[in-house]
């Protein structure tokens, strides 16, 4: 055993051949750390180390280690990354010989609750209820006999050793925040293998139910969302972003103290999930930033706390959230494209500066709400003071305004106008779909997508949680998904014959079977079990470069195929997604073969007795009414005897059904669509 | 902190076979060291099939998961067989479902001629002396990355840029905030504990 500490004022020299060891690495352990303080003090020790090294003589492990070490590109593919951290995991549940195939299971993780029962350094008292994120206890610590609140967090079944060491160092950071408007964290630890936090116990519920019985008096809203600021404010500066604010993460001590609980806590659940890449919509859209509904995770930052607190503000003021639709769906389509209706056309008493305050968080571009949460902090002061505040607000009706002073003949008509249009358009979010529809049974043209730019109006039908979508610098609107995604057009296009045509350029998959195109005759079945199945068609194709360099490709055919096509997804691990018939209707291309790829022009003629289409000029053979109804009976009891136990696809309609709603289909790939539009015929 | 299992003239694969004996016996970590060592082979074995990045990680985690399961019967002790060949035998596998169920869904239908002409007949040629080459090597960087990852931060990166990349200790040591001394140590320290354990697998 070495001796730590004291280092041997006049040890010898270890000799040459010992620090030819030491410097080849075939050093007894047990020397090393004796010849290494020696050489610490030994400057003659040292130079021969030197000299040694700078020979580089030969040993060929160091030759081996210098071949296999190199940076290998092959390695830094994500597709490398998943794949080894999903099998990694795969070992806790599937390790049990001979008992058969078990599916992976996610079970809800929580501890079995016994009163009484010891966990780690405390007591379980009562189960106090079930947030988002994790079940909460009531607890005692002992031996300091307080009453905490144990929260778990729900990473997964059993949480990897990696996950629950990073929860456990980025915690630290969590934990050190200390401030009165912030729910003290103690500790985190785990137990049994599922990690959990211990924090101060606060019992006077939260805000979202004292919002439930209306909205607050206005001086002690801007009050409390002055405070609140000034704590996101300090967490911010201490490098902890909430991403997740909303009144029912804001808990009220009994004297009515507003504290701020699970900070940061989104994010250290996010790395847990196995499909690192879909970005699940957890919880309700309401207080989410424009930039988090658009899945651009890169872009959220501090920005997006100050956003939230907005949507606070603008509830404790009038009572709602600025944007609610009557599905998440909705809700998500407001937050981004709407504008918000201004808190003084709600509560005519709410003060223009204090409006503005939280009209300016609500910005869609973060860039153009509140730098920091600090100014947020600030201006919320300063209005309480009675000082002018800096918000003020810009946008449509000031521009309006200053074009209209240098014309003015014209500015009472367009005071008008703009106020019109502007109160049409915040009353209804529908309006252009509406429009369209108008359009349609005047047996118009309608555009529903420009040369560039976004749809008028879309939805998704299925894959949201799966999908973004990005409009580029040159405005161009591109679909990125990792699933099957189809985004609903238009959801009737009011005739039964109709030509819908658009551009479409296929621009990159991960994946042999992604294709892009659009869909149409779409009709959403009652499918079973609450879910619901889509039978539409589709004329899709695939731009994709297959693996050209690699010595033996799995050849799949460039085709631009018209085809029906069923998707159920009764749940995750059991979908039916099939292709029904239409092996007829498709021909073989020769691809672009390099970047970027063509946009391609795709037109679909339909009318009650046939579909023609046409990909890039060439047309793809005719489908008819008969041919419709004759593939799919055909076709239907091979898609029966592979799923047995799905009866509803015994009673899958075979007539040929035109006036369905239409659409963008992409699966498993990244796509962008542009002039596109639907003409009655 | 020599494994008695280890036979210092085994292949790198054999020298697993006590990591087989310990992933039998279900344990877990033994398990992730598993993975380390044979996912970035997985990996690119599907890839030289002609899977694309996606496909290939599904592919592949289709691959552990056969392999989970089966693991109870595998037995070591066949000639010629080797552990490898028998992942290579898997891997071969799935690849081919994979390319079959695309069949289904890309080139629609239900045709099963069109399918079958859509699966080469063996998408995993063999190995030839090169490609066998290249494999021993994958499999010995990630077991160099497992030893390595038991060393502090800075240790490890000491070494690597020492050994591997040839730059001079007192650099290194000025970079990172370590005496020259401590760099000498990481490189000695590690360096022999890589010998104690490959050291009978550089006959290659």
């Amino acid at each position: 055993m070495s001796s730590v500490g004291a280092l041997p004022l006049s040890s010898p020299c270890p000799g040459q051949d010992a620090l030819r060891a030491f410097h080849e690495g075939r050093l007894a352990v047990s020397d090393l750390e004796r010849v290494s303080e020696h050489l610490s003090v030994c400057g003659q020790c040292q130079s021969y180390v030197q000299v040694l090294e700078s020979e580089q003589l030969e040993d060929p492990l160091v030759d081996k280690l210098k071949k296999c070490m190199q940076p290998m590109p092959l390695l830094e593919e994500p597709g490398y990354a998943r794949l080894e951290q999903v099998a990694r995991v795969l070992g806790g549940t599937t390790l049990d010989m001979g008992r058969g195939r078990e599916q992976l299971q996610r079970p809800i993780p929580a501890w079995e609750f016994k009163e009484h029962k010891k966990v780690g350094a405390y007591v379980l008292l009562a189960r106090i209820g079930q947030g988002g994120m994790g079940v909460v206890y009531k607890a005692m610590q002992h031996p300091v006999r307080r009453e905490v609140a144990l929260k778990m967090v729900l990473a997964g079944a059993h949480a990897r050793r990696d996950t629950i060491v990073r929860f456990h160092r980025e915690g630290q950071a969590i934990a050190r925040l200390r401030h009165a408007n912030v729910v003290q964290i103690y500790e985190f630890a785990e137990h049994e293998g599922l990690p959990y936090f211990s924090m101060e116990l606060v019992d006077g519920g939260s805000l979202a139910a004292k919002l439930a019985r209306g909205p607050l008096p206005i001086p002690e809203a801007a009050q409390l969302l002055r405070d609140l600021a000034r704590a996101v404010a300090f967490a911010h500066q201490n490098h902890v972003i909430h991403r997740d604010l909303k009144p029912s993460n804001i808990l009220l001590a009994a004297d009515g103290t507003p504290k701020i609980t699970d900070f940061g806590l989104a994010k250290l659940i996010d790395h847990d999930d196995v499909q690192t890449r879909s970005e699940a919509l957890v919880g309700t859209p309401t207080y989410m930033s424009p930039e988090q509904a658009e899945g651009k995770t890169e872009a959220i930052g501090p920005a997006a706390d100050i956003y939230a607190l907005g949507v606070i503000l603008y509830e404790t003021l009038t009572g709602r959230p600025p944007f609610r639709g009557e599905r998440k769906a909705q809700t998500l389509d407001l937050v981004r494209f709407a504008e918000p209706l201004p808190p003084r056309n709600i509560r005519r008493e709410v003060p223009k500066d204090l409006e503005a305050i939280c009209l300016k968080c609500l910005e869609k571009q973060p860039r153009q709400r509140y730098a920091t949460c600090q100014d947020l902090a600030d201006d919320l002061d300063r209005y309480l003071h009675g000082a002018p505040t800096v918000a003020r607000p810009a946008g449509m009706i000031k521009r309006a305004w200053h074009f209209a002073w240098r014309h003015k003949v014209a500015c009472l008509a367009l005071l008008a106008v703009t106020a019109a249009a502007v109160a049409a358009y915040r009353l209804d979010p529908q309006r252009p779909l509406r429009e369209i529809e108008a359009a349609l049974d005047n047996k118009e043209v309608v555009h529903l997508i420009g040369h560039t730019g976004k749809p008028k109006w879309f939805r998704f039908i299925v894959g949201e949680e799966k999908t973004k979508v990005t409009q580029a610098a040159d405005d161009v609107w591109s679909i990125h998904t990792m699933g099957l995604c189809l985004v609903e057009l238009l959801p009737d296009p009011r005739h039964a014959a109709y030509r819908f045509s658009g551009e479409v350029r296929h621009d990159s998959s991960p994946r042999a079977i992604g294709e892009a195109g659009v869909f149409f005759m779409h009709q959403l079945l009652p499918g079973q079990g609450n879910k619901g199945a889509h039978l539409f068609q589709k004329t899709t194709y695939s731009e994709e470069i297959r693996q050209p360099n690699f010595p033996v490709a799995v050849p799949v055919p460039h085709f631009v195929m018209l085809q029906p096509r069923i998707y159920f997804p009764l749940r995750e691990g059991f979908i039916v997604d099939a292709n029904l018939s239409g092996k007829r209707r498709k021909f073989e291309f020769e691809p672009f073969g390099k970047r970027p790829f063509p946009w391609r022009k795709l037109e679909i003629v339909v009318s009650p007795e046939q579909v023609e289409a046409f990909w890039d000029g060439t047309p793809l053979p005719l489908q008819t009414a008969r041919h419709y109804t004759e593939e799919m009976e055909t076709e239907l009891p091979h898609l029966q005897m592979k799923h047995p136990d799905i009866p509803f696809l015994e009673k899958l309609p075979t007539e040929f059904r035109t006036r369905g709603s239409l659409g963008l289909f992409v699966n498993s790939s990244s796509a962008s669509f542009r002039a596109v539009a639907v003409q009655p015929l | 902190m020599t494994d008695p299992n280890v036979n210092p003239q085994e292949t790198p694969e054999e020298t697993s076979s006590s990591l087989l004996e310990r992933i039998k016996a279900s344990d877990q970590i033994a398990w992730e060291r598993f993975v380390h060592l044979y996912s970035p082979l997985v990996y690119r074995w599907c890839r030289q099939a002609g899977l694309q990045e996606a496909d290939a990680a599904d592919v592949g985690q289709e691959v552990f998961r056969s392999v989970a399961l089966a693991i109870g019967t595998y037995h070591h002790d066949q000639k010629g067989d080797t552990f490898r060949g028998w992942l290579r035998t898997i891997t071969r596998n799935k690849v081919r479902d994979f390319a079959r169920s695309v069949g289904d869904r890309g080139a629609g239908g239900s045709d099963a001629q069109e399918r079958l002409l859509q699966v080469a007949d063996d998408p995993l040629p063999e190995a030839d002396d090169t490609m066998a080459q290249e494999e021993n090597l994958l499999i010995y960087r990630q077991a160099v990355e497992l030893v390595l990852s038991e060393y502090e931060d800075k240790t490890r990166q000491a070494f690597l840029r020492v050994v591997v990349n040839g730059e001079s200790p007192g650099q290194v040591a000025q970079d990172l905030g370590l005496t020259a001394n401590a760099v000498y140590l990481a490189k000695s320290r590690i360096l022999r504990r890589l010998r104690d354990e490959f050291g009978g697998l550089l006959v290659q």
